[in-house]
C-alpha cells in the first residue's frame, strides 16, 4: 500500500483530505465539504475514521486540567427532563440557581426510574444535530441514518442528493439536507470549471415539478451552506429534487433555471 | 492511614486505563442513566477540558464547548461502538470537533497579526503531560513514527493536532508559504501512515 513513496499522485485524494480534516487543517468551506462528503461517501467516512484511529493516541499526552466547578451543574440542568413533567417540581429553579452537586445523585435516581418515556421524548427533541455532530458519528463508521433513526424516528432523517448531469455520469455535487436545521450543504464532488461571468444557482424541485430558487452557490471549490426559507423547508422532502444551474452573474433573470448542469432526487442518507 | 504502595495501589491516574469502565458508563448513559453521565463526567472532564482549552485558548469558551460535548454525549451515547474504538477516543473526537467548530466560528481564518495576538493573550493550558506516565503501545508507536519525520514537519503535525490550527496559521508560525506547509504535511502524513501500518 504505502511502499515508502513520496509521490502524492499515487495517493488517493480522499486519504489526504480525510487526514487534513481530522487534524483540523481545513478552512471553513473545505471542512464543510468534507463533512458533507462523509455523510454520503462511506469510503471517505472510513478514511476519516482510520485517520482518527491513527492520531487519537496523541490525546494521551494531554495534561488533565480540572474543569471549572460550575460546569457540571450547567450540564446537569441541560440534560434534565423537560419542565412540565410529573417528576419535575412545580416551580423548577432557573438553571443558574440549581443546587450544585451534593444531593444530585439521590435526587436523580428515583426520577430516573419512572421517566423512561420522558427520556425518550427528550431524545426525540434532540434530533437537530448539527452537520458537524452527525459527521463525528459518521466518522466512527456509523451510518448517520442508523445514528438518527432510533432517536429521530422517521420524522426528520437527513436527506442527500447526488447532483448528476442530465446525460448521466459522475455526480457534480453532493447535497445534504438537514431538516433539523433547515439547511442544505452543497459540495462539489469534482473540480468544475466556472466562468467568471456566470453564477451557479441551487434549485429545489418538489413534487409539482416547478423549480424554486434556493440561492446562489459559493464560487470556487468550497461547499455552500444554504438555509432554506420556511416555505421551501416544507417542500424539501424525500422525492423532491435538487438541481444546480448555470446563470448569468447574479442569478436567474426570470426565476427559472437557465442551463441545468445537473439534478438528483433527495433520498434518505445512508 | 499509611498506604502500602504495593498492596494498595492508588487509583489509576490515566483515563486510558479505565477503558472498560468508560465503555460501560457510556452504555448506561445511552440508556438514559443520568448518574452514569455524572460518573463519566468525573472520569473524563479533566482530560477533555485540557484538550479543549489547548484549542480554544479561552476558559469561558472551553467551558461552553465542554458543556456542549457532554450534552451531545447524553443524547448520542448510543452511537458509541465499543468494537470500533475506546470510549476515550470517541469522547475526544466529539470534544475536538466541537472545539474546532468554536475557534473557526470566532477566529479569523487567515494567519496574521490578529491570530498571533490572540495566541499571545491566550490562557496557557500548560505543557503536555510528561512522558513518564502510562502510555499505550499505540502511543509509543505513533511517537516513533513521528520521530522518523523531519522535526519541523513532525512539529507541524503535533501543533495541528493539539491546537486545531489551519494551514495558513501553521505557515505563518513557521514563516513558510502556505503551499510549502501543505506539502510538508501531506508528505509527512503519507509517511506516517506507512510507518504506523508497517
Amino acid at each position: 500500500m504505502s511502499g515508502g513513496t513520496d509521490d502524492l499522485s499515487e495517493i488517493p485524494d480522499g486519504t489526504v483530505i480525510a487526514a487534513e480534516y481530522v487534524l483540523g487543517l481545513l478552512d471553513d468551506a473545505a471542512r464543510q465539504a468534507a463533512e458533507a462528503r462523509m455523510a454520503v461517501d462511506r469510503a471517505f467516512a472510513a478514511e476519516v475514521a482510520a485517520w482518527w484511529d491513527r492520531l487519537a493516541p496523541l490525546v494521551e499526552a494531554i495534561r488533565e486540567l480540572p474543569a471549572p466547578a460550575g460546569l457540571w451543574p450547567r450540564i446537569e440542568a441541560a440534560v434534565a427532563p423537560r419542565p412540565g413533567s410529573a417528576a419535575q417540581s412545580a416551580a423548577p429553579a432557573p438553571a443558574g440557581e440549581r443546587r450544585p452537586s451534593g444531593d444530585r445523585r439521590d435526587a436523580a435516581a428515583p426520577r430516573r426510574r419512572g421517566a423512561g418515556g420522558l427520556i425518550a421524548a427528550a431524545l426525540v427533541g434532540a434530533i437537530a444535530a448539527s452537520a458537524a455532530t452527525v459527521a463525528v458519528f459518521a466518522w466512527r463508521g456509523i451510518d448517520p441514518q442508523v445514528l438518527l433513526s432510533p432517536q429521530a424516528g422517521p420524522d426528520a432523517p437527513l436527506l442527500t442528493a447526488a447532483v448528476s448531469p442530465p446525460e448521466g455520469g459522475e455526480a457534480l455535487y453532493v447535497a445534504v439536507y438537514d431538516p433539523g436545521r433547515g439547511q442544505v450543504v452543497v459540495a462539489p464532488s469534482r473540480i468544475l470549471p466556472e466562468a467568471d461571468d456566470r453564477s451557479r444557482q441551487l434549485w429545489l424541485i418538489p413534487a409539482d415539478g416547478r423549480p424554486r430558487s434556493a440561492g446562489l452557490l459559493q464560487r470556487g471549490s468550497g461547499a455552500s451552506a444554504i438555509a432554506l426559507p420556511a416555505n421551501l423547508r416544507q417542500l424539501a422532502a424525500e422525492g423532491a429534487s435538487i438541481a444546480v444551474s448555470s446563470e448569468p452573474l447574479g442569478g436567474s433573470p426570470d426565476g427559472q433555471p437557465t442551463t441545468v448542469l445537473g439534478a438528483g432526487a433527495l433520498t434518505r442518507a445512508g | 492511614m499509611t498506604v502500602d504502595p504495593v498492596s494498595d495501589p492508588p487509583e489509576p491516574r490515566s483515563t486510558w486505563e479505565t477503558r472498560e469502565r468508560l465503555a460501560i458508563l457510556l452504555k448506561h448513559t445511552a440508556a438514559g442513566d443520568r448518574s452514569a453521565l455524572g460518573d463519566l463526567y468525573r472520569a473524563t472532564s479533566a482530560k477533555l477540558y485540557g484538550l479543549v482549552l489547548r484549542i480554544v485558548k479561552d476558559s469561558g469558551d472551553a467551558e461552553d464547548v465542554l458543556q456542549d460535548v457532554y450534552v451531545i454525549v447524553w443524547k448520542r451515547a448510543s452511537a458509541f461502538d465499543a468494537e470500533r474504538g475506546t470510549a476515550m477516543a470517541w469522547l475526544a473526537a466529539v470534544a475536538r470537533n466541537r472545539a474546532i467548530d468554536k475557534v473557526r466560528a470566532k477566529r479569523p481564518i487567515a494567519g496574521g497579526a490578529e491570530v498571533d495576538q490572540a495566541l499571545a493573550g491566550a490562557e496557557d493550558p500548560g505543557e503536555l503531560a510528561p512522558d513518564a506516565l502510562e502510555r499505550s503501545e499505540a502511543y509509543r508507536r505513533l511517537i516513533e513514527c513521528l520521530d522518523e519525520l523531519e522535526p519541523r514537519h513532525a512539529d507541524a503535525i503535533r501543533t495541528a493536532f493539539y491546537e486545531g490550527v489551519t494551514y495558513d496559521q501553521l505557515a505563518t508560525r513557521a514563516s513558510v508559504p502556505t503551499g510549502t506547509m501543505k506539502s510538508w504535511i501531506r508528505r509527512s502524513l503519507i509517511r506516517l501512515r506507512g510507518c504506523i501500518e508497517q
